[in-house]
């Protein structure tokens, strides 16, 4: 293909490609009876979310997080707690969980002010898997036994307690994800998220103030994560600390990557892959998570940028990042 | 004071392990920046080579006892296949992407380590399995502190692995290129330096101590099983960066420290926050001091 027809397809697919994945999406339940399949769709709505708002931080920002699955659980924790204890209805603590989750952004966010790459990396995990100890450890949280019993949302009479209806729901909150962040890439906002991760310097000396977007973009992406969290509480009806390991925060990473970095549609694709593959291997169960990890080596020798990376991002910022990881590379050891 | 001096050793006995499996992250990343997730991994298929090799020799392993020299023949085999182990996965996972970002090194590596641990649980089955005893039930005592044998032991083997690490760092020609290399990558190359083999032989010492780490876990808590490497291998990461990450005596001063920190906040706060407290120290060491402990300051 020449210049001209890839950016003709390009032109196409970004027009028409959501319209039409919205549609099959909500056609996908009445063609398919199987519960299990609806059930797998939901996990990768839910993935969805919890993908793209890491998005926000690593592919807009440029601030590494591997503590991803920490933002989960306070989503998660919270918006059980506040039904099962407080009698909170399924909406309200959902507001509240993403108030948390956009409060522990922020929380986190403080050190990556001082901090980048790798330690970063380390801050971001450790703060995970404090997440998870504690909630192995408070009384209120029950430890290891987890939370039984949460409640189904519920709209006047209708109660989303199957999985079709949970489906719908999920999905409307994975939509309007994808939409927020795809609105912020091209806002002010966004706008100042990449100048951060393309070129500090240069985003210093237009103004732009760094701390603070920094310190927002992890409370967003902690935001989203908190959705993304009581969602789920309510969904399996069921949480506990097992469910939010570091392994989850490390898939929820790979997902963003291997769909490709900075992009809208790259996580979407990456959470089907890394949720949906695997369902679909289940015959082959033990070498479904052997050929992940294949996968995920071979996908980065041919296809760094990820499968969807050439498309979103401009060749000519990927070289800028590129040149920056470079310097930065070169600087940690002097 | 009694139980300060008891978790002052046991904190000591673990450390000395995770300053054993630190060092690999610490060397890999002073030479090619990307952490090496899959070291995790390769302790704990060291620990499963030692199994094997116990197995072979006809010992017990189910509440067996083992001798020091058994121990030793344990022990070389390990860490030799470990050593091979490294550089074949560098070979393949990491090689190709070494001129690509550090990104993407770093999902590499996060596949091998999915890789790894998914083909060991396929192919040794998930349950744990039992190892057998280096001086069992064997103590001393200091004043009113109980020392377990193998607990001097832990100490005393990683000592002298690091000891021998130093020595070769300092005072071969292939530990030169290797500091060569992690100083000026581009100057080194101009030296004539091999990159690829040096890169090679980092891997390799890097698993072999690894792998030495893993038998020595084994047979101190006698029991294995393939999900091991994960918690280690974070805890070791930890380690890396507290002491200052691409720094080799770093690895080994975070390592102490941390198994000190881990134990003394076990004992004195919580049991069950005694992770949490690792991470929390770490989290504020990082803020107050953005390089590790003896890590060099950022141009």
């Amino acid at each position: 293909m020449n210049d001209k027809s890839i950016a003709l397809f390009e032109n196409v697919v970004t027009k028409y490609g959501w319209l039409l994945f919205i549609i099959i999406i909500i056609l996908v339940p009445r063609f398919v009876i199987s519960d299990y399949v609806v059930h797998v769709l939901v996990l990768i709505a839910l993935y969805t979310i919890l993908a793209e708002s890491l998005n926000v931080l690593v592919g807009f920002t440029g601030q590494f997080s591997l503590g991803h699955a920490g933002f989960w659980a306070v989503g998660a924790y919270i918006a059980a707690l506040l039904m099962l204890r407080a009698g909170f209805s399924f909406w309200t603590a959902c507001v509240v969980s993403m108030a948390a989750g956009y409060l522990a952004g922020l929380f986190l966010g403080i050190p990556s002010m001082r901090l980048k790459g790798d330690y970063l990396c380390i801050v971001t995990l450790g703060f995970g898997e404090i997440v998870r100890i504690l909630a192995m450890n408070l009384e209120v949280t029950r430890g290891p036994m987890g939370l039984p019993g949460i409640p189904s949302p519920e709209i006047g009479e209708f109660v989303f307690d199957t999985e079709k209806s949970m489906y719908y729901l999920c999905w409307a909150a994975a939509f309007l994800t994808i939409y927020a962040t795809g609105r912020m890439r091209h806002s002010k906002f966004g706008r100042a998220l990449m100048s951060v991760r393309d070129d500090e310097l240069a985003a210093v000396s237009l103004g732009v103030n760094i701390a603070y977007y920094k310190v927002h973009a992890f409370g967003i992406g902690g935001m989203f994560a908190g959705l993304a969290g009581a969602l789920y509480a309510s969904w399996t009806t069921f949480i506990s600390p097992d469910v939010f390991q570091f392994s989850d925060s490390a898939n929820i990473f790979c997902m963003m990557i291997l769909g490709g970095l900075g992009t809208i549609a790259g996580p979407v694709l990456g959470a089907f892959l890394l949720a949906g593959l695997p369902e679909l291997l289940r015959g082959f169960a033990e070498f479904r998570l052997i050929a992940l990890g294949l996968l995920m080596i071979a996908l980065m020798i041919y296809r760094p940028g990820g499968i969807l990376g050439s498309y979103d991002t401009a060749g000519g910022v990927k070289k800028i990042r590129r040149r920056r990881i470079e310097r930065e590379a070169d600087t940690n050891v002097t | 004071m009694y139980l300060l001096l008891q978790q002052l050793i046991n904190g000591l006995a673990v450390g000395g392990i995770y300053a054993l499996i630190a060092i690999g992250y610490t060397m890999v990343y002073g030479i090619l920046f990307f952490v090496n997730f899959a070291h995790g991994d390769i302790y704990m298929l060291g620990a499963f080579c030692a199994f094997f090799v116990f197995t072979f020799l006809g010992i017990e392993v189910t509440g067996g006892a083992i001798t020091v020299s058994q121990f030793l023949i344990a022990l070389i085999p390990s860490m030799l296949a470990c050593a091979a182990l490294g550089v074949v996965i560098e070979r393949f996972a990491y090689r190709p992407i070494r001129n690509g970002s550090r990104l993407s090194a770093m999902i590499s590596a996060l596949g091998a380590s999915i890789f790894l641990s998914n083909a060991a649980t396929y192919l040794f089955g998930s349950q744990t399995k039992p190892m057998p005893k280096l001086f069992a039930g064997k103590y001393f005592t200091v004043g009113s502190a109980t020392i377990s044998y193998i607990q001097t032991a832990v100490l005393i083997v990683s000592l002298i692995l690091m000891i021998l690490l130093h020595i070769f760092i300092k005072h071969t020609k292939l530990g030169k290129a290797i500091r060569a290399v992690s100083d000026d990558q581009r100057a080194a190359v101009l030296m004539g330096i091999d990159m690829d083999m040096v890169i090679s032989a980092t891997f390799a010492i890097g698993s072999a101590l690894a792998g030495a780490a893993g038998i020595m876990v084994g047979v101190y808590y006698a029991s294995i099983y393939p999900t091991m490497g994960g918690i280690a291998g974070i805890k070791a990461f930890t380690a890396a960066i507290l002491g200052g990450i691409g720094n080799i005596p770093g690895a080994m001063l975070g390592g102490i420290l941390l198994g000190i920190i881990e134990s003394l906040g076990g004992a004195y706060i919580s049991f069950g926050y005694r992770d949490a407290i690792a991470f929390v120290v770490l989290i504020i060491a990082l803020c107050a001091m953005p390089t590790g402990i003896l890590g060099k300051g950022r141009s």
